[in-house]
């Protein structure tokens, strides 16, 4: 008789731990997601150097060989910030705009007041397909993670940017580009450090920390960059290779 | 049209700094001459209120009595940080004279100022 009620007990407590409710309760409670949603402002220095923690200056040992010749060779005038294209990571957080962060379960959707510019982060463990070895983009391809109290983006596949590292002077990033950032709150502040690493333009990992403030209402959007407007800052420079033929910019055909 | 020479004003008392964190993060000193700050008036004749960067223009006339356009430049800032400050897309008519003062474009050919210490309408009111 004992024997047949312990049996039972067991066939029972067996039935009970295969079903999926409790396949869950067997598992270790879901990490409790940090809330770093918002609209940010423009961040600044932690180390209290303004923005210039943001800027690789020519001379910074960080840079390769390979990038100050690239610097001494590009002509400005063909940068294409004179056509509107817009700027990537890390650049996008040196110039003085907001940008608002919205998490969702599966993603995280990171917009920029600079360009028009918003980017998918495909949070890990969704299943999100990776792209195609083919496939780069002028944001990179971001997923991202969270660790603690911090949301983690990783970001490659990066087209090579003449302005992808200082679109004001000049700097590149390859198709080698990882930037890293990491998004942490401090009470009412955000957190960001952004580090970069790209071999062919960079000596080590780029590692730079911000802070930011809440703004208050959205994003000053639409952007719209207009292309005239672009171009004036053109009939001021000097191009660095004036034997050549003068540059015919493409035009967008007219509404 | 009132016409006021170019004036060409040496040294820096009265290069007033504006907007100096953005001005300087876009290299402009490849741009302009920073060790010289001048003066100009002419008449508006394009003023949009966009981004990258704010689109004005203005005409002057010169000594010569040669009317030349020339761009006013905010630096590197945005339509956004300028409608903080409290600038519209009215802010400017066209035809109306101002007053701007600067560090002068190197180029030969287009002539800008980088503007230092704002703008003035005509009867010294600034702007915004």
């Amino acid at each position: 008789m004992v024997n047949r009620t312990v049996i039972v007990s067991l066939i029972v407590a067996f039935a009970i731990l295969l079903t999926p409710g409790m396949t869950i309760l067997s598992q270790a409670p879901a990490a409790k997601v940090p809330n770093v949603s918002g609209v940010w402002g423009w961040g600044r220095c932690i180390d209290g150097t303004g923005f210039n923690c943001m800027l690789i200056e020519a001379d910074s040992p960080l840079l390769t060989k390979r990038a100050r010749s690239f610097v001494a060779a590009f002509d400005e005038t063909a940068a294409p910030k004179y056509d509107c294209a817009p700027m990537s990571i890390p650049h996008l957080y040196t110039d003085p705009y907001a940008y608002k962060l919205e998490q969702r379960p599966d993603r995280v959707i990171i917009s920029y007041e600079k360009d028009d510019v918003v980017r998918t982060v495909w949070l890990d463990g969704h299943g999100h397909k990776r792209p195609a070895l083919n496939q780069f983009f002028v944001h990179g391809y971001s997923t991202g993670r969270y660790e603690g109290e911090t949301l983690v983006v990783e970001t490659t596949r990066f087209t090579f940017d003449p302005m992808g590292l200082n679109a004001d002077f000049k700097m590149p990033t390859s198709s080698q580009k990882k930037v890293t950032e990491r998004f942490t709150r401090e009470g009412n502040a955000l957190v960001l450090e952004v580090t970069t690493e790209d071999p062919f333009f960079l000596n080590k990992p780029w590692v730079y920390r911000v802070r930011s403030q809440p703004t208050n209402g959205e994003l000053a959007l639409p952007w719209d960059c207009d292309l005239e407007a672009a171009r004036q800052s053109l009939l001021l420079i000097k191009t660095n290779y004036p034997e050549d033929p003068a540059v015919k910019r493409i035009e967008e055909p007219k509404n | 049209m009132k016409i006021l020479r170019p004036l060409v004003i040496a040294g820096f008392g009265l290069a007033v700094m504006i907007s100096t964190a953005v001005v300087a993060h876009h290299s402009t000193n490849d741009v302009y001459d920073e060790s010289k700050t001048i003066q100009i008036s002419g008449k508006v004749v394009a003023w949009r209120l966009v981004n990258p960067h704010p689109f004005l223009v203005i005409e002057v006339v010169g000594p010569d009595g040669k009317a030349e356009r020339w761009d006013l430049s905010f630096g590197g800032s945005a339509a956004a940080p300028l409608r903080r400050q409290g600038y519209t897309p009215d802010t400017f008519k066209v035809g109306e004279i101002i007053n701007a003062r600067g560090n002068p474009a190197l180029s030969s050919e287009m002539k800008g100022v980088l503007i230092r210490g704002g703008v003035t309408r005509q009867d010294g009111t600034r702007v915004p």
